[in-house]
């Protein structure tokens, strides 16, 4: 009997332990990374990256990417084995734009899409694909990850 | 500067397999002088916005729009056969006439969009909601529907032959003298609708 009553709080403290670890693991947090070594930007959303060209922001959208989305995106970009979409490929079609004005276009709809998905995550019939980061990512860290995309090595 | 392959190996190639020319331009690598189709303002590439667009009869064969914004464009007669519109948004857009065959438009929103005479044939709907659409005469013919949603959704007088409606939500939709010759609805939520075919609940 006692035995039996050991089996039982053990099973009922492990399944509770899962359960935390769980509700811990869904739980979105701003990942910590310092970003004070980058340039203050104007309030709100920027309509293209204003990080773009910037060298220190690929290095630190990596590892704010690789602790925030890298668990379905892949580790490094590399969403080729990933069960969410290659995020590498965003934008990719507008570096055979040419024209200037044309291209800086093409990169702020890329930008849009890109930020508007992070913004409100990914929401179909009640299923979240992914959550809305919406007041967890400040728009230095959004576009420091949007910089590390660009620059990501593509196989 | 990209290579072009020598003629012949381009004929070649062309001669056998035959199915490997006939790939949509966008599954087609780019050349680096690509130039940029606009149309009435609207730069033709993946993401772009043009909301409220007018793209009437737009040749736009075989494009990448993903991820394009649409909502309220006037597409009426634009040709998207086997375009590539995933994850774009058609809300309230107009598609009279357009030719989507064989186009991919998985993960859309296409909610209240219109489609009176619209050719859908063979095209990939997976995912996508046409929440409050009309089909009108239109053609869906062994179009793929897999786990959309077409709440009180309109379907008349439409090809709806070999249509795979697979677990998909037709809440209060309402069907009429449509062909529906083949069609299937497994695992489909049929609850209120009209005129849907009896049996698959």
């Amino acid at each position: 009997m006692r035995h039996h009553l050991v089996q039982a709080f053990t099973l009922l403290g492990v399944s509770l332990f899962m359960t935390a670890a769980r509700a811990s693991d869904d739980e979105i947090r701003r990942p910590p990374v310092d970003t004070s070594a980058l340039p203050a930007l104007a309030p709100g959303w920027a309509e293209i990256n204003p990080l773009r060209g910037n060298p220190q922001t690929a290095d630190i959208g990596r590892e704010a990417f690789n602790q925030a989305c890298a668990r379905c995106h892949g580790q490094d970009a590399d969403g080729s084995r990933s069960p969410a979409p290659d995020l590498r490929r965003i934008g990719l079609s507008c570096r055979r734009v040419k024209d200037a004005a044309l291209n800086q276009r093409c990169q702020s709809d890329a930008d849009h899409f890109f930020v508007k998905s992070v913004r409100y995550g990914k929401q179909k019939f009640g299923i979240i694909h992914m959550p809305p980061w919406e007041g967890v990512l400040e728009p230095t860290l959004v576009w420091s990850i949007r910089s590390f995309l660009e620059s990501a090595p593509r196989q | 500067m990209r290579k072009t392959p020598h003629p012949l190996l381009s004929a070649l190639a062309c001669a056998f397999p035959l199915a490997l020319c006939a790939l949509p331009a966008s599954a087609q690598p780019a050349g680096d002088d690509e130039t940029v189709q606009i149309i009435n303002g609207c730069p033709i590439w993946p993401y772009t916005r043009c909301p409220g667009a007018d793209l009437r009869h737009a040749d736009l064969v075989g494009k990448n729009l993903a991820g394009a914004d649409f909502s309220g464009a006037d597409l009426s007669r634009a040709d998207l056969r086997g375009a590539n519109l995933s994850v774009a948004d058609l809300e309230g857009a107009n598609l009279t006439g357009a030719r989507l065959a064989k186009a991919t438009v998985s993960n859309a929103n296409l909610q209240k969009a219109r489609f009176i005479g619209t050719d859908l044939e063979g095209a990939r709907l997976f995912r996508s909601d046409f929440s409050g659409a009309e089909f009108n005469g239109a053609s869906l013919e062994i179009a793929r529907l897999d786990k959309s949603w077409f709440i009180g959704t309109r379907f008349i007088a439409s090809n709806l032959q070999e249509t795979k409606f697979n677990q998909v939500n037709l809440k209060n939709a309402y069907f009429e003298a449509n062909v529906l010759r083949y069609a299937v609805f497994p695992s489909s939520n049929l609850e209120g609708c009209q005129g849907c075919p009896k049996g698959w609940d």
